[in-house]
């Protein structure tokens, strides 16, 4: 009992103590003139200096921060938001749904300038831009397009075209292949970017390859793995293979080695995403190329529109259905690998 | 003097500490806007976390709810297309009934331990989730029925009533009812209640029954909120809700809990997100926060009663002195 009433007695000092504290420090502004406030108000003052020097928050709400693609895109985010006179924050959804309502309700709960979003649910989406709307705060996607609407603008890769930019490489460059077959390892079935290897299998076949295989490696490496295990047991003259992602390229080309056949010659692994450790191997030859994309523009992009869109400049769509901006993608190999290492 | 036990009430205590800090400290921690979003939070693992209570104090816990919520919340919207709200909601109740069902009757008559039951149908639910639509997110854009996700009535948020009305419907049945004194006496002995004549198999079975009814309701409470059920939902929610559940103060070994607690320790968890997201903490870090919440909620029962035992043997020294 006694140490009940400690423990209570500590438990409302602190609290008394950080009433105060904060009296001294935050928004009552009009000083009260009292002898200890001599040095609150001095660190009122920086802080109301910080304040204005900043124009407000940019904040950027991420699909998954260990991804390095989306540690580019929040760079772009960053740089752009603080050259402009902007503070940045940043919250990660790690690649569920829950976190991201609720990371982003908390964001514009603090009256943010500008929302930059890169759903992990796209059609989770549409309670964040109903509130955001309620609060006047313009909501820009990054990389990842919704459904429903509600937002300034969408700036990211048109997936399709990447798809239809790996297919035309594989035409152009292995013209003596003998079988035609090749394979997909894709992401999970309810992903959108899953177009990529519609727009891969589409020019292929146009060309007169057959798919043989299309399996899903769910995003994952390991998964990616086992699918093109099964490819290769399945399909063993299959010439060149199709990953959604640059981690699933270089683990398939992992089991092409594993099985006993070289990578690169036997199989042909295609990327995408141009990831830092899909380099290596593209140099050494495992993996044949990669699609690059332009995260870091993506994210400056994002920030210029809502600038853009706050000086009151028309925004030029490639989409204007879809208010989507298209950012640039270029294939990656061998050739010219080490320009953008 | 009566004895107070300070571990029963210290949820309540932080709770209050977080709030008076945050309330001095943090300006958009204290607008209506961002406490109803943090009741708002509660309530969908919360509310999980009821049923969970239940279940804990019986002694064992359920691992399949996260893929329990996600295959409900696919039925439910599944129907929602074709048939309309209520038939809808009905069927996912249905679901989360059968589900809880399955469980029970695996767990209480074929006596395969809590663990491996529900670990099962973790993985198998989950699948029937992705294979129900073919792994596709089916949307839900009903405004009456979305409205129970993000709608509020005099500024509460609306699965926050539902939460409390739910609370107070379950804390009567622990606490006032045969059923109640049935489940804490299972949790402190099954054997002795076996032997005292109590059908446990029934009582077991019940409980994860109604574990998956809970389930059920945060499901179309999480549903409404993201207008849209989706396969992948909720994969950690077990976990949350066992969380919230030892948070309040429930034994893991079974026999002693309360409803009122879990609440709090709900609404504690909620906040604790809240803020270290209005500070922006990174998310490995906010990790390692509730890594370490968790780790002291399941040592400050012990720490007490270690300090109970130092108190007792100094007096028995000071007695013996004189």
């Amino acid at each position: 009992m006694k140490n009940l009433k400690k423990l209570l007695a500590v438990v409302l000092m602190v609290l008394l103590a950080m009433q105060a504290a904060a009296c001294g420090s935050s928004e009552e502004k009009k000083e009260t003139g009292s002898e200890s406030s001599a040095s609150s108000n001095e660190s009122q003052s920086s802080e109301t200096e910080s304040s204005q020097d900043s124009k407000g928050v940019i904040a950027y709400s991420c699909y998954n921060m260990s991804w390095e693609y989306y540690v580019t895109l929040a760079q772009g985010v960053k740089e752009a938001a603080e050259a402009a006179g902007y503070e940045y924050v940043e919250h990660d959804q790690q690649s569920d749904q829950s976190l991201m309502i609720q990371g982003c309700t908390d964001l514009l709960n603090q009256d943010i300038a500008c929302l930059v979003l890169t759903p992990c649910k796209p059609e989770a989406a549409a309670s964040i831009y109903e509130l955001a709307q309620e609060k006047g705060i313009p909501v820009i996607l990054a990389d990842i397009g919704t459904e429903a609407s509600g937002y300034l603008a969408c700036l990211k890769s048109d997936n399709y075209d990447g798809g239809v930019l790996a297919g035309n490489y594989v035409l152009d460059n292995l013209t003596d292949a003998q079988s035609k077959k090749a394979a997909m390892i894709t992401v999970d079935p309810s992903n959108t970017n899953i177009v990529r290897s519609d727009g891969f299998k589409d020019t292929l076949e146009a060309g007169g390859w057959t798919i043989a295989a299309e399996l899903s490696g769910q995003s994952e490496p390991d998964i990616a793995y086992s699918c093109m295990q099964d490819i290769i047991t399945a399909n063993p003259d299959v010439e060149v293979v199709f990953c959604s992602n640059d981690p699933m390229a270089i683990s398939a080309s992992q089991a092409v080695a594993d099985a006993g056949l070289t990578p690169g010659e036997d199989v042909k692994v295609i990327g995408y995403d141009a990831q830092s450790n899909v380099f290596e191997p593209i140099e050494n030859g495992t993996v044949l190329g990669t699609v690059a994309q332009d995260p870091y523009g993506m994210g400056e992009g994002a920030v210029d529109c809502f600038l853009k869109n706050l000086n009151g400049e028309e925004l030029t769509f490639d989409d204007e259905e879809t208010k989507t901006i298209y950012t640039d993608q270029w294939i990656i190999d061998a050739a010219n690998a080490a320009e953008y290492k | 003097m009566k004895k107070i036990n300070l571990g029963r009430h210290a949820v309540i205590l932080i709770l209050i500490v977080l709030w008076g800090i945050m309330f001095a400290l943090n300006e958009s921690f204290r607008t209506g806007a961002n406490l109803g979003s943090i009741l708002r939070e509660a309530s969908s693992t919360g509310i999980a976390a009821l049923g969970m209570t239940f279940i804990i104090i019986m002694g064992d816990f359920d691992l399949s709810i996260g893929s329990m919520l996600a295959f409900a919340g696919m039925i439910m919207a599944g129907c929602m297309e074709n048939m309309g709200i209520v038939p809808a909601l009905i069927m996912g109740a249905a679901a989360g009934l059968v589900c809880g069902l399955i469980n029970g009757i695996i767990i209480a008559y074929f006596r395969v331990p809590a663990f491996i039951t529900t670990l099962g149908t973790y993985y198998s639910l989950r699948a029937l989730a992705y294979i129900f639509n073919d792994a596709n997110t089916i949307i839900c854009t009903d405004t009456a029925f979305l409205k129970i996700g993000t709608g509020s009535i005099a500024g509460i948020p609306i699965p926050f009533l539902i939460f409390l009305v739910l609370a107070a419907v379950l804390a009567v049945i622990l606490n006032r009812t045969t059923y109640g004194r049935h489940v804490r006496a299972m949790g402190n002995s099954e054997k002795a209640c076996r032997i005292s004549g109590i059908d446990t198999k029934k009582v077991k079975c019940a409980a994860f029954v109604l574990m998956g009814l809970c389930t059920a309701v945060s499901s179309v409470i999480v549903t409404a909120r993201q207008a849209c059920a989706s396969p992948d939902v909720a994969a950690n929610f077990h976990f949350d809700a066992i969380t919230m559940v030892v948070l309040g103060g429930t034994k893991m070994t079974g026999g002693e809990g309360s409803i009122f607690n879990t609440v709090i320790a709900a609404v504690l968890y909620a906040s604790v997100s809240n803020c270290l997201n209005l500070y922006h903490v990174d998310a490995q870090w906010q990790r390692v926060c509730m890594g370490l919440i968790l780790l002291a909620a399941f040592s400050f029962d012990f720490i007490q009663k270690h300090f109970a035992g130092l108190r007792e043997r100094s007096q028995k020294k000071t007695i013996q002195s004189i």
